[in-house]
């Protein structure tokens, strides 16, 4: 179909017109703007599509809350760290680490060992060794040693000479 | 009928936003606020088209707004807030349908059909018949969308769902825009051609 020397938009150029009309050809745009019947048929399909629009405007609900805003983070300089409410809570804290720890301290030495629980220290620890010494040279309790013969094995020359006899008295 | 028509704003309009934008990024409190009542019920409708249900629409909106403003400095062009605002909402869209669909995993069949409503009842909505026609129109929409591929019906709904210009879509899709406009004619042609999508296009807005 041809409207004076043009032909008229064919389907697929009607949709290109609603898509964008300046990607037509700039004869077909010059058609499109002077034919009614052209103009017409795009105009209609638009209309379907903004009555489609509007018809979702319509039966969409409305929001009922209100958009809450973020908390903002503002960064604060250094040097806004040094007002008085913060030294003093720095003071503070270091104070109570010093007594905390000190306080510790106390508890672990409560007082400096004297002269005499030195001597006393030194008489336990000696007792202490005699003790381990006696157990180096003789593991065994005393009442033991008795059964065992070791008491007074040593000053028993005849038993020795029972087990072991000497060489001149055999023969 | 231009084709913008919805999307044209006023030089006076576009120069003020650029302004409540430029205050917004340098941490005034007032301009964020106005830049969310003015964009509100838009990006609330927004979410709401494409996942019908209000309740998780006003969760997304608020979510949009806040991801909006914590971010709000790294907007290189302000008058380009419109677009990027979109975009973070279909990012929000995408998660929450993701999310929806794994959910639906652990969930019975009769619990995943729920999950689709319009408006709760209640006695300050809308009478019955309203109640019917409305949720009778969001049934029908979507059977239409259905029958779109997924870039297809984001750029029609885009374009003429929530008035955004190609080049607001080409930025909130991060396409170019003959890409963009591809995936609009070819929508729109399936609308014009298809007889099943005529039908239920003459139904809806008859």
């Amino acid at each position: 179909m041809k409207s004076g020397n043009v032909q008229h938009l064919n389907e697929e150029q009607l949709i290109q017109s609603v898509v964008d009309a300046s990607d037509l050809p700039d004869a077909v745009q010059a058609h499109l703007a002077e034919c009614g019947r052209c103009l017409a048929g795009k105009n209609s399909f638009e209309l379907e599509m903004k009555t489609l629009s509007q018809k979702a405007e319509q039966f969409a609900p409305q929001p009922q809350r209100r958009i809450i805003l973020p908390a903002i983070k503002t960064k604060k300089p250094f040097w806004n760290l040094l007002d008085w409410r913060n030294l003093i809570a720095a003071a503070v804290t270091v104070a109570a680490v010093f007594i905390l720890v000190w306080g510790t301290h106390l508890v672990h030495h409560p007082s400096e060992p004297g002269a005499e629980n030195l001597t006393a220290d030194m008489a336990e620890s000696k007792k202490l060794m005699t003790e381990v010494n006696t157990l180096v040279d003789n593991a065994l309790p005393p009442f033991y040693l008795v059964l065992s013969g070791e008491k007074n094995a040593g000053s028993d020359e005849e038993f020795y000479q029972f087990l072991i006899p000497t060489i001149e008295e055999k023969t | 009928m231009a084709p913008s028509d919805n999307t044209t704003t006023t030089p006076d309009a576009a120069a003020q936003l650029v302004a409540l934008v430029n205050q917004a990024r340098t941490g005034n409190r007032s301009a964020l606020a106005r830049l969310a009542d003015q964009f509100h019920q838009e990006i609330f409708r927004m979410v709401f088209y494409r996942i019908r249900s209000r309740e998780d629409a006003e969760d997304i909106a608020q979510d949009v707004f806040l991801k909006a403003f914590q971010k709000i400095s790294s907007v290189k062009e302000a008058a380009k807030f419109r677009g990027w605002l979109f975009s973070i909402a279909l990012n929000r869209i995408r998660d929450f349908q993701r999310k929806k669909r794994f959910r639906s995993l652990f969930k019975k069949d009769d619990e995943h059909i729920e999950s689709h409503p319009t408006e709760k009842t209640g006695s300050e909505q809308p009478e019955a018949l309203a109640q019917v026609l409305q949720k009778d129109f969001w049934r029908q929409v979507g059977l239409i969308l259905e029958k779109l591929p997924t870039m297809e019906r984001e750029v029609f709904l885009l374009r003429f769902f929530d008035h955004l210009s190609i080049k607001e879509i080409a930025g909130a899709l991060k396409k170019n825009e003959s890409t963009v406009k591809t995936h609009l004619y070819r929508a729109l042609a399936k609308f014009k051609k298809e007889p099943a999508m005529r039908q239920l296009l003459n139904e809806i807005i008859r």
